[in-house]
């Protein structure tokens, strides 16, 4: 359970930087090889610019089920908090451009598969069409993943925007990445305008129950008519604004992490379809430096 | 989900039966390792689920003011059963018979699916079985889920009414019609039990002392002129009786699920053991027995006594002699050990320390078992269930070919009732490994009997999804079960409970209340249902689902805290707030009629009651 520094001849852009980490994990190296490395739970990497950390699926982490009955932030907060407090590794450590929170593949074969339905749920800050893409791809190639069944955007961000980056959604589908879209946070009207205007239709929308306490019927009504999945969630509208970043960096003693916001988060689960049991659940988040 | 065909045909006498104890167990455990050694390896990928409802059938006269049980159960289950005869496979709903000739027990024709978003078809299912029922009664018929009819087995409670007349039972209240008599199974362990306990039953009910309650109860019986008295002095409170099985004539609901394998039934059935007197003490609603508000506010003591076969060597009041084993509980009651061999070390660990109390099982037959290759917790466990001795035997059953029948190891599996039964998968179907819960106390309402069913499905949900760990010591449960019992539980007592389920690696039993079981104490335990509504969060439900199990949620939630009252304490409020009511404890006639027509009214919805539902 250690640093593995590799030496500088490496690309420094991230997204051939991830393909590399991909590589490095057939080859097995010195006495710590990357698969040995990514058993343990709090495991660090640093390559040159930026930190990853491994993580595991969140069901099996004690401290975190221990939250899981509070908010969605307060659990990622705990999470992220559990995750650094591997003091030692971090210890005179700091990224420069990104951290990286990379869950371990999750091995599962064809016919399981087959059983699980497994969806994720993309949340930026700031939002950008590279964004979506990046970020579901990324997120199935760690996980190990083909394609998500369904691939939800949050959206509480000017409506106008989604209709622009929506395209970009759509190539997920295109190149077979996602089996379905879905969006939330979003007013009724926008929603049926975006089903409406788009090539490849939302076929879920979620809402927040605890924001509205009843579904608003127009919506109801015309997911019905149109055979959406009308969904709830309980997300805040930020999921990791940059307080909690702060908060985290104190109590873990990672002060460096002070400057960093975050990009883009996607927390995935996978449900066992016909069982109604929960198989795995995490995030794929990168943060980057302000 | 099938049922077990209730047999129509000749019961032997008890003795006969009694000689052949020994043939019963010898194949029944043959039977048992034929069908586990086909089936321990069967997956069964989805999850079907289902729930049983036992229904009351009573006679209401509006001029007389009376309702009494009406015996005509078997009339209406002939109506009730035709859909199911000519088409089996279409079926919407099955019916059974129970022990009361007042009773009729539903459950859904197909098993629920395990897609979360079906939880919301459970309610409809049960209100069309009510409608179902409703069809075949006569005008002045309803028919109830009361778990206990206030004037059980007190004199005329019937209608037609009935002669005292009881060779089975031997009661001096409970008359043999009043039992189903066209399935000879019920008169059968009724007498069968008796005979085989030798003495008298002692059951005592203490009776809830009123500020005009008499200091001695007088039982006087019309038709027989006998006044059975019990008098006691002012130290010992009273008590009501019963001397017999009648105490079968009880309702209750029970929920069975089918698990993915071996492995994952025996986690349930673990798991869901230190649930049970949770479950029973948020669902309590028997607090009037034989017409008396009584100190208990359930029943599942009373029909453990009841049903309890054991001599008085097997109690342990007499040196054995004849029999083999002193055995420490009714063989109604609650698990005595636990059974699975998967999570961790730690938990595995646990179960071994955890089996605390003693478990009286035949060596030689645990030998059998083990030589025949089944699992030592298994084994053990039926080498448990293995102790009794069967209660009724049909003569078309006794000779069975053990490779293809299995009726012997039914005839002992199913007159052992405990809190949560393992059941086999049945060879060459598609029906697997499962646990069926059975603590819970039927309530009023279907939309309470809703609540607790998807509560309970989703407990299993996120036992399995979350891997936690509720077993406590068996010692522990096993005086949880005596606590949940007392009147007012919820406000007065603490239950025992692993408040860091979260852990593969350690544990914290300790006495919390219901309330802060089910609804959390900050930072200290989260609660079963902030646990269930963020598992509800994480599958990203159904609106429409989400919404209504909502509403489930806020009435467990509101009977834990004690913002809303239990079927129980509703009911006792109930009768000591009616006008004829003398404060002696005693529920008559007129105030049985008052409350069995409120409760009809609270289920059709034209009654309102902010304290039970919160609106």
């Amino acid at each position: 359970m250690g640093k593995l520094q590799i030496p500088c001849c490496i690309p420094q852009t991230s997204d051939t930087m991830w393909s590399f980490l991909l590589c490095i994990k057939q080859v097995s190296g010195k006495q710590t090889n990357i698969n040995h490395i990514k058993e343990s739970q709090h495991t660090v990497i640093v390559v040159k610019m930026s930190v990853y950390l491994f993580t595991e699926n969140m069901l099996d982490y004690p401290e975190v089920k221990k939250n899981v009955s509070h908010t969605p932030e307060k659990e990622l907060e705990e999470f992220l908090k559990l995750t650094l407090q591997s003091k030692q590794e971090l210890d005179g450590l700091k990224a420069e451009h990104y951290v990286h929170l990379i869950p371990k593949a999750i091995k599962i074969n064809e016919e399981e598969r087959s059983t699980l339905k497994i969806s994720a749920k993309l949340f930026m800050n700031v939002p950008n069409e590279m964004k979506i893409y990046k970020a579901f791809n990324e997120a199935l190639q760690s996980l190990g993943f083909e394609k998500f069944d369904a691939a939800v955007v949050a959206w509480p961000h000017p409506k106008e925007q989604l209709f622009e980056v929506w395209p970009v959604a759509e190539n997920l589908v295109d190149d077979g990445l996602v089996s379905c879209l879905g969006v939330s946070d979003v007013e009724t009207q926008t929603f049926v305008l975006l089903h409406e205007k788009s090539r490849l239709k939302p076929e879920i929308v979620q809402i927040n129950l605890e924001a509205c306490c009843v579904v608003p019927p127009e919506l109801a009504s015309f997911a019905r008519a149109n055979d959406i999945q009308l969904l709830t969630h309980n997300d805040p509208k930020e999921l990791l604004p940059k307080k909690t970043i702060e908060e985290i960096a104190k109590s873990t003693g990672c002060n460096w992490l002070k400057e960093f916001s975050l990009d883009w988060a996607v927390r995935y689960q996978a449900l066992v379809k016909c069982r109604g049991v929960l198989k795995a659940k995490g995030y794929v988040i990168k943060l980057v430096k302000d | 989900m099938t049922r077990k065909e209730l047999a129509k045909g000749s019961p032997l006498s008890w003795q006969e039966t009694k000689q052949k104890a020994s043939h019963v167990r010898k194949h029944g455990l043959k039977q048992f390792i034929n069908i586990y050694n086909k089936t321990k390896d069967t997956r069964s990928p989805a999850l079907k689920w289902g729930d049983e409802i036992e229904y009351m059938i009573i006679a209401l006269d509006q001029s007389a003011k009376t309702a009494h049980v009406s015996l005509r159960s078997n009339e209406i289950l002939e109506s009730l059963q035709r859909e199911e005869i000519e088409n089996p496979e279409t079926a919407r709903f099955l019916w059974r018979p129970e022990y009361g000739a007042y009773m009729v027990e539903g459950t859904p024709g197909k098993p629920y699916s395990g897609v979360l978003k079906d939880l919301l078809t459970v309610e409809p299912c049960m209100i069309q079985r009510r409608k179902e029922i409703q069809k075949y009664l006569k005008s002045n018929e309803i028919a109830v889920t009361l778990t206990s009819y206030p004037r059980l087995a007190c004199p005329f409670f019937s209608e037609p009414p009935l002669p005292q007349e009881s060779s089975s039972s031997k009661s001096t209240f409970f008359p043999d019609m009043a039992i189903n008599h066209m399935y000879p199974r019920y008169r059968a362990i009724t007498f069968n039990t008796r005979e085989r306990r030798g003495d008298d039953y002692h059951i005592r009910i203490p009776v809830m002392k009123d500020q005009l309650t008499r200091n001695s109860i007088t039982e006087v019986f019309e038709f027989e002129e006998e006044e059975v008295e019990e008098t006691l002095t002012e130290s010992i409170p009273n008590f009501v009786c019963y001397d017999s099985v009648d105490g079968m004539g009880y309702c209750c609901l029970q929920v069975t699920f089918q698990a993915f394998n071996m492995d994952e039934a025996r986690t349930l059935y673990d798991q869901l053991a230190p649930i049970c007197p949770i479950l029973l003490a948020l669902t309590a609603a028997s607090p009037v027995h034989r017409g008396f508000l009584t100190g208990t506010d359930c029943r599942w003591n009373i029909i453990s006594q009841c049903v309890d076969c054991r001599t008085k060597e097997e109690r342990g009041l007499e040196p054995l002699s004849r029999d083999r084993f002193i055995i420490p509980k009714s063989r109604y009651d609650s698990i005595s050990a636990y059974i699975s061999n998967e999570g961790s070390r730690y938990v595995k660990l646990l179960i071994l320390m955890y089996n605390d109390v003693p478990v009286v099982l035949n060596d030689h037959y645990l030998l059998e078992l083990l030589e025949a290759g089944v699992e030592e917790p298994i084994a053990r466990h039926i080498a448990h269930l293995f102790v009794r001795d069967p209660l009724v035997l049909f003569s078309e059953k006794v000779d069975q070919e053990d490779e293809k029948e299995i009726d012997h190891f039914d005839n002992i599996q199913s007159t052992n009732w405990q809190t949560v039964r393992l059941k086999l998968p049945l060879p060459d179907t598609d029906v697997g490994w499962r646990v069926e819960f059975r603590p819970c106390e039927v309530q009023i309402t279907d939309f309470e009997n809703a609540a607790f069913v998807c509560f309970i499905a989703l407990l299993t949900r996120i036992i399995l999804s979350y891997k936690l760990n509720f077993l406590i010591p068996i010692s522990k449960v096993d005086e949880n079960m005596k606590r949940s019992q007392e009147k007012d539980a919820i406000k007065n007592c603490k239950f025992y409970f692993n408040s860091n389920p979260f852990d593969s690696d350690s544990d914290e039993v300790t006495e919390m209340t219901i309330n802060e079981i089910i609804n959390g104490k900050d930072g200290y335990f989260s609660g079963l249902i902030p646990l269930v509504e963020s598992f509800l969060n994480a599958t990203e439900i159904e609106a429409e689902t989400h919404q209504r199990l909502h509403d489930y949620l806020r009435l467990i939630s509101g009977r834990a805290s004690g913002e809303l009252q239990t079927a129980a304490s509703w009911i006792r409020s109930f009768v000591r707030s009616h006008p004829s009511y003398k404060f002696d404890s005693q529920v008559t006639e007129e105030i049985t009629y008052d409350l069995i027509t409120a409760i009809n009214q609270l289920e059709q919805g034209t009654r309102k009651e902010p304290l039970l539902y919160g609106y």
